[in-house]
């Protein structure tokens, strides 16, 4: 069966493309039609703003559906690699990009949230596309991101209220709690229950075939749909600061290079092979930016400079990501790790 | 009269529908088969590799046979790709008898064969 006939959609390949098309779109709204921003604004319940709830959980859910409980047992036969990337992604990554946070992002408070929640959330749904690309380990690949959408929903509020705690950043700790609820664990029980529901009703393969990308196209819209609402909400804060995504920029990329680098160096003394190797560096150095998006705008709102500080991360997911997939297969053939063939 | 045959397979009862006309005509022929499912989601890909596996099990062995597992959120393309790689000269598909409309948001495959194709297609009714 060959590898090669894996391909990225233009969506997937295109992604920081899309970012600025929808930031140019959104701050063009933001300057001839401020209206549509504070239209946008005004209809929340409870703080959580109502078009952009609908949008990420649109966004969240097809990621959702991949959970797969049964492929959890698995685990046990080959925990090497999943511990290690639990490790990566839940104490070294958000301690790394937390201390490089304070460093360049001192006096920009709402940033240094931005870089927080962003450090801390490994993904769910972008990593399978990297693995593929990798030629990595599919299984472990989707035994480990089901274990994400588990270990996000207990873990990722506590990490990012230590680590704000620590630095004495107040956030609203009661919303943080609420956003997970709302923007993973709602998701996830419908996605469960529908997930069932079709497969005993319609069938695996209509879910595969047809319902599956049906959801991933309606999936990107939503995703496009909350960037031009973010943009149009930001486009003054954007105008008047040109300098703040390079800011936000110099922490992210430098805690990226500072974890990949780890993750490399462990998979490497763990004695891996590539396909387990690559799939851990992969998902060790990842990050889940529809969630740190969704938590930047339930904690300080859509026209906050922490809701702009998370499309960073997803402006830059794409060329980051991808060219770790290169570096890692240019290293695997270099023998950096063992092939599957040694013993 | 066709060397080669490819058919797309992706486990739907119009797609087993096409699979044993392909089958017939192969044996008549004494053609190459090629079966290849098309998956849009990363996910499916174990999904779409047993279904390969399935049909391989219900096709007669005197077939040649090459099953080929490919992602592409474009399925056409990736069908006609693979049927010139593999010099394909027949192409098979099922039909699930949706309109364009239909077509455009759950994914119709056999209009964008058809219409774009380089070699002959039988487009195998519901």
């Amino acid at each position: 069966m060959s590898e090669k006939h894996v391909h990225l959609s233009a969506f997937e390949k295109y992604l920081a493309v899309w970012v600025l098309v929808c930031m140019g779109i959104g701050i063009a709204l933001s300057q001839y039609f401020p209206i549509l921003g504070q239209t946008f604004d005004a209809w929340q319940v409870r703080g959580i703003s109502v078009p952009i709830g609908v949008c990420l959980f649109l966004m969240m859910y097809p990621a959702l559906l991949n959970l797969q409980m049964a492929e959890l047992k698995k685990l046990v036969r080959n925990p090497k690699p999943i511990i290690l990337t639990i490790f990566s992604n839940w104490i070294v990554a958000p301690l790394v990009t937390a201390y490089l946070a304070k460093y360049f992002l001192a006096g920009y408070e709402q940033l240094i949230v931005a870089a927080i929640l962003l450090g801390s959330s490994p993904c769910t749904a972008m990593v399978l596309v990297w693995g593929s690309l990798a030629e990595g380990n599919q299984e472990q690949n989707i035994i480990n991101t089901s274990l994400n959408t588990v270990t996000i929903l207990v873990l990722y509020a506590p990490v990012v209220a230590l680590l704000t705690g620590l630095q004495s950043i107040r956030i609203d700790r009661g919303l943080l709690i609420i956003s997970i609820l709302v923007f993973i664990g709602l998701p996830l029980i419908i996605g469960y229950v529908s997930k069932n529901y079709l497969l005993k009703n319609k069938g695996r393969e209509w879910f595969e075939f047809t319902y599956r990308p049906a959801v991933g196209r309606v999936s990107i819209l939503a995703l496009l749909t909350t960037l031009i609402i973010l943009f149009s909400m930001n486009g003054d804060v954007l105008l008047n600061n040109p300098d703040l995504m390079a800011k936000m920029s110099i922490p992210l990329l430098l805690g990226f290079a500072v974890v990949v680098g780890y993750n490399l160096l462990v998979t490497r003394l763990a004695g891996l092979a590539y396909p387990e190797a690559i799939t851990s560096v992969l998902i060790g150095s990842s990050s889940h930016f529809e969630i740190a998006i969704a938590t930047a705008i339930s904690l300080y709102g859509l026209g906050s400079q922490a809701a702009l500080g998370t499309t960073m991360g997803l402006f830059w997911e794409v060329p980051v990501m991808l060219g770790l997939v290169y570096f890692g297969k240019w290293l695997g053939k270099k023998g950096f790790w063992r092939s599957t063939t040694q013993e | 009269m066709w060397k080669t045959i490819l058919v797309g397979y992706d486990g739907s009862e119009h797609s087993k529908k096409a699979l044993r006309k392909a089958e017939k005509i192969a044996i008549q022929n004494s053609s190459n088969l090629v079966v290849v499912n098309v998956y849009r989601e990363l996910v499916t890909k174990s999904y779409s590799l047993s279904l390969l596996e399935e049909a391989r099990k219900f096709l007669s062995e005197q077939i040649s046979l090459e099953t080929i597992s490919a992602r592409n959120t474009d399925v056409d393309d990736e069908l006609i790709e693979i049927a010139r790689e593999h010099g394909a000269d027949l192409m098979v598909v099922g039909s699930r008898g949706m309109g364009e409309a239909a077509s455009l948001l759950l994914g119709g495959v056999s209009h964008g064969v058809a219409n774009n194709s380089p070699v002959d297609v039988l487009i195998v009714r519901k």
